[in-house]
């Protein structure tokens, strides 16, 4: 009887033993933490132009694949090109790494076109909720983008869908004639108006002379590419008689490039917050990130508790830069900001 | 095996309870206490990023000890002693400035890391003239431990690692010898260097796996009086 206690007891003690042995480290921080200081994407940047990228989550929530524009296939024209990307940063050194891989892309394939194409978009169906990559629907997600295939710069989306794992352009990229004119209309960014249930469309164009930003507001209920009746105003918080380009929003910030006066030099990056239905003044986000050169095309990656990259402390801003150090041309930056 | 550690001490005491009944015939009682300087070593010094790097800075203990002789030359040993050592603030603090490439901005909060120890061990005495001896003495125990708080503030982003203060307790191991030198029949002083360990598991609700092992070791170099009843 004693002998058997005894076993029992030594199969009861040894998954004990064997669990214990399972150790974690200190972490020396909470979350990861993305550098504060502008850093060179060297993965994905050449010696040509490299500019207007946009990111999109990937299914496994451990990647982003990021789409932006390049002439370095064809000197003077810009397509769209992909890379899958992956941001990590260790919890207990602190060493921050993004890596990327060229991939090609079947739904950039058909977009490019023999013109320039600029600032991609991609944009979620609000009504089938605005972010999930785990749930992801065909037709929840569309593309936008600029292109001057037809003479000036134009606003064109496509709808999505999923063939082999990979999204695929459904139909042709169809032009917003709602909102496109004959000068230039580019950068398209959207806000979804919970209350209202409505799509505003912001986005820049030089109908006024000098770039400004400007905001089109679809119809009550409908997608602003399903919209007929589409009111277009200049949204005169963020516009001057300086360029104002590249809107781009995530939740209620802006960022944007404009070469205004309180600037360092050339175009600079500037934010605004949405509040109470109103944008603020617009911040310039100083000398930690901007310089006397070009800053451009600014995207914001907000890590919100749906995104893989939540387990980061500030958010990743992307974007574009002719300063000196880079590779030539506009290069592709990321910087922490914070969220 | 926390729980195997943590019962391991009480078995040791049945053990030595049998074998002091069976030699009654030689009982001697000894008592000594020492403090002194508390040199923490291993990855419990380590000052940078590394795994398990402990920041603890040199710090102090004190010790009280019966020993209960069953021979000439061997006895049991029962011990409880206290140490402390500080946080390497300004060394953790560095550590981010060169993980994030930065020179300012960035401060250090913690307290002080504190172990209560208690170890029994099996006494190996050599004699050495009249009036010295020396004790060789490999211990087991359990001891708690206390984490303390940890707080590192960046001005650009906040608090970007805190750990809370936290006890836990934890099986430990240790080695001493110690010289006892005997100026009277009774009352005698002694000095000793012993070594510790221990890896007591904490809690860090703000880190991803919100726990984690801290493998603790340090010598102690003491000074002290042994008291013979």
């Amino acid at each position: 009887m004693n002998r058997i206690r005894a076993f029992r007891s030594i199969i009861l003690v040894f998954p004990i033993i064997l669990t214990s042995c399972y150790s974690t480290h200190r972490q020396n921080f909470d979350k990861g933490l993305i550098p504060v200081t502008p850093q060179n994407f060297r993965d994905v940047n050449s010696s040509h132009d490299d500019f207007n990228s946009d990111l999109d989550y990937d299914w496994s929530e451990k990647y982003f694949t990021l789409v932006f524009s390049t002439n370095r296939k064809i000197e003077g024209d810009f397509d769209f090109i992909c890379y899958d990307c992956m941001a990590y940063s260790s919890l207990i050194s602190g060493k921050f790494e993004m890596n990327a891989d060229f991939r090609e892309s079947g739904l950039l394939g058909a977009i490019n076109s023999a013109g320039n194409e600029l600032g991609p978009s991609f944009m979620y169906d609000p009504a089938n909720g605005f972010f999930d990559p785990t749930q992801l629907t065909v037709a929840q997600k569309r593309f936008f983008y600029a292109s001057d295939a037809e003479g000036s710069l134009d606003i064109y989306w496509a709808a999505l869908e999923v063939e082999d794992n990979e999204f695929v352009i459904s139909g042709e990229p169809v032009g917003l004639s709602q909102i496109n004119s004959g000068s230039d209309e580019a950068y398209p960014t959207i806000l979804y108006d919970e209350q209202a249930k409505t799509e505003a469309l912001y986005f820049t164009s030089d109908r006024d002379d000098s770039f400004d930003i400007y905001k089109a507001t679809g119809n009550t209920g409908k997608l602003i590419n399903q919209s007929t009746d589409v009111a277009i105003e200049k949204v005169e918080a963020l516009s001057t008689g300086s360029d104002d380009k590249c809107p781009y929003i995530r939740g209620d910030i802006m960022v944007f490039a404009s070469d205004r006066a309180g600037g360092l030099g050339g175009f600079d990056l500037w934010y605004s917050k949405y509040v109470n239905n109103q944008w603020s003044a617009p911040v310039n986000f100083g000398d930690a990130i901007n310089t006397e050169y070009d800053e451009y095309r600014p995207i914001i990656a907000d890590m919100d508790e749906e995104h893989y990259l939540n387990n980061f402390l500030n958010d990743l801003m992307i974007f574009s830069s002719n300063r000196p150090g880079g590779k030539g041309g506009f290069d592709l930056y990321y910087v922490g900001i914070n969220k | 095996m926390r729980l195997v550690i943590k019962l391991l001490p009480f078995v040791l005491l049945l053990i030595s309870g049998y074998n002091l009944q069976a030699q009654n015939e030689n009982k001697k009682n000894i008592f000594s206490g020492h403090a002194g300087v508390s040199i923490p070593t291993n990855e419990f010094a380590e000052t940078t990023f590394g795994y398990d790097a402990g920041f603890a800075t040199t710090g102090g203990n004190a010790e009280l000890n019966y020993y209960r002789y069953t021979g000439k030359y061997f006895a049991l040993n029962a011990s409880i002693g206290y140490t402390a050592f500080g946080f390497n603030e300004s060394a953790y603090t560095n550590e981010y400035y060169i993980a994030l490439n930065r020179t300012e901005g960035i401060q250090t909060d913690a307290g002080a890391y504190q172990f209560l120890n208690t170890s029994f061990g099996l006494v190996f005495k050599i004699p050495i003239g009249s009036d010295f001896e020396v004790l060789f003495v490999p211990m087991i125990g359990f001891a708690l431990c206390h984490h303390p708080d940890l707080v590192v503030t960046d001005d650009e982003t906040g608090v970007i690692n805190s750990v809370s203060k936290d006890n836990e307790a934890a099986g430990s191991a240790g080695i001493k010898a110690q010289l006892n030198y005997f100026f009277s029949e009774k009352y005698g002083i002694n000095l000793s260097y012993s070594r510790f360990s221990t890896t007591p598991s904490f809690s860090d609700e703000t880190s991803y796996e919100q726990h984690f092992t801290l493998p603790v070791s340090f010598q102690n170099i003491n000074i002290g009086l042994t008291i013979m009843l």
